[in-house]
């Protein structure tokens, strides 16, 4: 088991090393650079700038460079965007907000998704199952670029009863609208995962066993279809986690969010090379670690992948 | 089972939740900065930095003007008054080529140090140092041989600015210092220089010119002449001795020429700098009320770094220091900045305001939402289709007001059939600007020319709609019915309306346009390497005076990009520019946008308009056409 986990770890790194360079080359293949503004900057300021930001050695050259700098933990600073800011200060003030939004949106698509999908599988083919499947179906349809401002204008503007937009770490007001957006679309999905898992899980031996015992009907849905009516979603939530959070960008824009995914929208617009380069490496590091956790929580969930990873 | 999952107690605890979570204040975020006085300023987007000699960008001048003041300041409500700023009071010279400006002698930074005119001598110099690459440098090379330092020409400044120098700068002056740009070196640049062939070094030092040499490439042409190719007229010896001054200037480290380029700056006492330009400048008290012109902070650009460092931490909160009516206070990234009353300001007394946050909101849908939640005082921008509504719902909110800018499209004048000014003419005559105006840029006024109207400046008002003429001037040019044309590509970073009817102009003649949009790095590096055919574009001045509009359509311009240039067009650009009579220079100029028109190389369709939401407590903010809106003046009253 040990084994398997260790060579998880270094396929991850082989990700985020062919990642990191695909990056770098894509980016400097573009056909815009960082050292261009929509006022043409003049030749002699051009060449300076790309004196100063090592783009006047060869590729190869500044590949070379930049690989070591990153593997000794330097992601250097921003070339445009945030000029001469360190891209890992830009990642340290922006990440957290985006995980707090994320971790929030991820809580609320929990709480709603997985009761609802539950009770959906109970209800099967009667009118709490329609209602809630018809309602999930339209979360996911749904782009949060509408979603988003809907909640906005009604909740926030009509009722006044949360900021339209802006980002306040001590007031989990602020954050309610955007994490309902981002979560909702989780939600959805979520519950229409929990209700195929536990509708799978409703019909096995065991449970009819449990029901003929004359077990009551909370318990066998709590303590015996749960555990494995939720393997589905369980596999869901990491890459929906990591989704989340490198996915926010609309929703970001939308309530104002000082987060990663507008700094990063921006800094490839401009060919901020650094600053394109810092949150790509975050989320690969992110989506590895969130599919890696996800491994090891399936193992611990499902008796059947434990036997075979020890065998 | 149903009594576990009982949706009705569910229900009560979510909105028990949400209850609490919106919590019990009712006070609008407007409601409360009226009671402490601060304004709630929609700033467009995050600036890029807060070092206004690094910075271009219309947002990061918004913050800088609160934390900056220039020589000359603005005036609350007349676009041409030159009110005080750093300097009391100002005169020119006869000819308007020297302009002394008398500094008020209580002016202080924000960290209560006096300010200088050691401390604008200080900030030209950077401002123009070759190695500060700061981008804006071009709004000072009025002044006297400030361009040649700025492009660090050293032949010029060694040998051309030196009256002993036994060849005049006249003749001089045809030597390849600069590079030549048609010769393709990037084979060459990054190979040692020792390992060359001879033909290959002459390729090399030909397309990076004396200027850039480096002192082994210089040492070269002195062991071997052949290696450069001279003009005619530039003797032998003389060859050697420009040769040997910039050998000794790349021997000695390249050190700076900031002195040896006898720039036009001067401080005769620590109140009065004195600049002197290279030609009359009848309006550069209205020039240093652009940012490029304010001071920088000497005392604390050296404690952070060298004078030429870009990126220290002098312009940071704890750190930054101006001379404005504000200092800095807060810095969110992507979130706000704060900036509060400076104590040190010389007319702090008559600051209204305790402070202002910018809030970089990109997003201008969100932005309405947000001031219309009472979130922000001032937005920065309306969207167009919103207009309507606004007009309806909200128009004591509502403010449209002109702008320094005009919407055009550019044609690639080196494209077969638009090379034809009379098709380019006859495009715009088939442009229907008034219907544009009112349905597609509502708030906008129809173009009547290039340049948008600025004081005294009035050029013919040429551009007009007559579809049948259009018709008959394209038949003249031999393309009847746009039969002849090839298919164009019509360029833009975004999809609108405005794109739509600008196509179906080119189909009222006849003519095929495909929409070709490209992301907006990509849509800018195709116009300035001219790999387009027409595309959507715009321009915002930067100061009241025409040539802002006009200097960019001159040959080489980085910003002309349309292939076209003129040297009538020119001549009288460089006539105006040696005109003292203010009246007649801007005659000239307006002769200069007449050429320009007859030959369109851009196709004027609409003048700006500023559509913003403002609420009524904010007072002290007018209407103004370069939207620099004095902070100091402004006060809420709710």
């Amino acid at each position: 088991m040990w084994r398997e986990i260790a060579n998880r770890l270094m396929q991850g790194l082989l990700v985020l090393f062919v990642l990191g360079t695909l990056t770098f080359f894509l980016v400097h293949a573009l056909p815009y650079g960082p050292f261009q503004d929509e006022k043409a900057i003049p030749d002699n300021v051009r060449e300076r700038l790309e004196q100063i930001h090592g783009y006047d050695k060869p590729l190869l050259t500044q590949y070379w460079l930049r690989l070591n700098n990153i593997v000794r933990g330097d992601l250097g600073t921003s070339i445009k965007v945030m000029e001469g800011r360190e891209v890992s200060d830009i990642l340290l003030q922006a990440f957290p907000v985006s995980l707090t939004l994320g971790l929030f949106a991820m809580a609320i698509a929990i709480s709603i998704g997985i009761p609802a999908g539950v009770l959906a599988a109970i209800r099967k083919n009667r009118a709490p199952d329609y209602i809630i499947m018809a309602v999930a179906l339209l979360g996911i349809c749904l782009p949060n670029f509408v979603i988003g401002p809907l909640l906005a204008e009604f909740f926030g503007g009509r009722l006044g009863w949360f900021p339209v937009s802006g980002w306040d770490p001590r007031s989990p007001s602020a954050m309610f609208l955007p994490a309902l957006t981002l979560g909702l679309v989780s939600a959805a999905y979520l519950s229409r995962l929990t209700r195929a898992g536990m509708l799978e899980i409703l019909h096995q031996d065991f449970i009819r066993t449990a029901r003929a015992k004359g077990q009551k009907g909370h318990i066998i849905i709590i303590r015996h279809a749960l555990r494995g009516g939720l393997i589905p979603s369980i596999a869901f939530l990491g890459p929906a986690f990591a989704g989340t959070i490198s996915g926010s960008v609309v929703v970001e824009s939308i309530f104002q969010i000082p987060g990663i995914g507008r700094l990063f929208i921006k800094a490839i617009e401009t060919g901020d090379e650094t600053l394109i380069m810092g949150p790509v490496l975050l989320y690969g590091t992110l989506i590895v670690t969130a599919n890696f956790l996800v491994d090891l929580i399936q193992l611990w969930l499902n008796p059947r992948l434990r036997a075979r990873a020890a065998a | 089972m149903s009594r576990a999952l009982n949706l009705p107690r569910i229900t009560l605890v979510l909105s028990l939740a949400i209850a609490a979570l919106t919590g019990c204040k009712r006070e609008t975020m407007v409601g409360r900065a009226n009671r402490e006085g601060i304004l709630l300023v929609g700033n467009s987007a995050e600036p890029r930095a807060l070092d206004l000699q690094i910075v271009t960008g219309v947002p990061e001048s918004k913050i800088l003007n609160a934390l900056f003041e220039g020589l000359v300041g603005d005036h609350p409500s007349d676009d041409k008054a030159m009110a005080p700023g750093v300097a009391t009071h100002w005169e020119p010279n006869g000819d308007l080529t020297e302009w002394t400006f008398h500094l008020r002698p209580e002016a202080k930074w924000s960290d209560g140090v006096p300010l200088t005119a050691a401390d604008f001598l200080f900030s030209y110099h950077r401002m123009l140092h070759p190695e500060l690459a700061a981008a804006y440098a071009p709004m000072l090379h009025s002044i006297l041989n400030a361009e040649a330092y700025n492009r660090d020409e050293r032949g010029h400044i060694l040998c051309g600015l030196d009256e002993q120098f036994p060849t005049p700068w006249e003749i001089l002056r045809k030597t390849n210092f600069q590079g030549d740009k048609s010769i393709d070196a990037g084979d060459l640049a990054n190979r040692d220089f020792s390992s060359l062939a001879g033909d290959e070094r002459r390729r090399l030092l030909a397309a990076k010119g004396l200027d850039r040499l480096n002192a082994l490439q210089l040492r070269a042409i002195l062991d071997d002449p052949s290696l450069f190719d001279w003009p005619e007229a530039v003797p032998p010896e003389t060859r050697r001795l420009v040769i040997e001054r910039l050998l000794a200037h790349a021997e000695a480290g390249a050190p700076d020429l900031f002195e040896r380029a006898k720039i036009g700056l001067r401080a005769p006492d620590p109140h009065t700098l004195v600049v002197t330009l290279r030609e009359p400048v009848p309006y550069l008290p209205a020039m240093t009320r652009h940012t490029t012109w304010f001071p920088v902070p000497r005392h604390v650009i050296l404690k952070f770094g060298k004078m030429t460092d870009r990126d220290t931490k002098w312009a940071t909160v704890g750190n930054h220091v101006g001379n404005g009516p504000f200092k800095l206070y807060k810095w969110r990234y992507n979130h706000f900045i704060e900036v509060r009353r400076n104590p040190y300001y010389w007319d702090a007394a008559n600051v209204g305001l305790n402070g202002i946050r910018f809030y970089p909101i990109e997003n201008a849908y969100t932005e309405t939402r947000s001031f219309l939640a009472g979130q922000l005082h001032t937005t920065y921008s309306l969207p167009p289709d919103l207009l309507e509504k606004t007009r309806r719902d909200y128009p004591q909110y509502l403010r449209t007001e002109p702008y320094v800018g005009t919407v055009f499209v550019r044609f690639n004048t080196t494209r077969p059939g638009l090379d034809d000014p009379r098709v380019r003419r006859a495009i715009s005559l088939a442009v229907n600007r008034e219907e544009l105006c009112k349905f597609i840029y509502e708030g906008f006024a129809p173009a009547e020319t290039y340049t948008p109207r600025l004081g005294e400046y009035r050029p013919p008002a040429v551009l007009r709609y007559d579809l049948e003429e259009a018709k008959a001037l394209l038949a003249e040019a031999g393309f009847p019915g746009g039969k002849g044309l090839p298919a164009f590509s019509l360029l833009t970073s975004r999809l609108n309306a405005g794109v739509d009817a600008m196509q179906q102009t080119f189909r009222n003649l006849g003519i095929r346009v495909e929409v070709q949009q490209k992301d907006w790095g990509s849509y800018v590096a195709a116009q300035q390497s001219l790999n387009f055919d027409i595309a959507m574009a715009g321009w915002i001045g930067d100061y009241l005076d025409p040539t802002t509009f006009l200097d960019m359509w001159t040959r080489g311009n980085g910003n002309n990009n349309t292939g076209w240039d003129s040297p009538e067009y020119e001549a009288l650009l460089r006539k105006a520019a040696r005109q003292s009579d203010p009246q007649a220079r801007l005659a000239i100029l307006a002769e200069a946008e007449g050429k320009l028109m007859e030959a369109m190389p851009i196709l004027p369709i609409a003048w700006y308009s500023r559509l913003y939401l403002h609420r009524p407590e904010v007072r002290g903010w007018h209407p103004l056409v370069l939207d620099n809106h004095p902070w100091k003046h402004v006060t809420l009253r709710p």
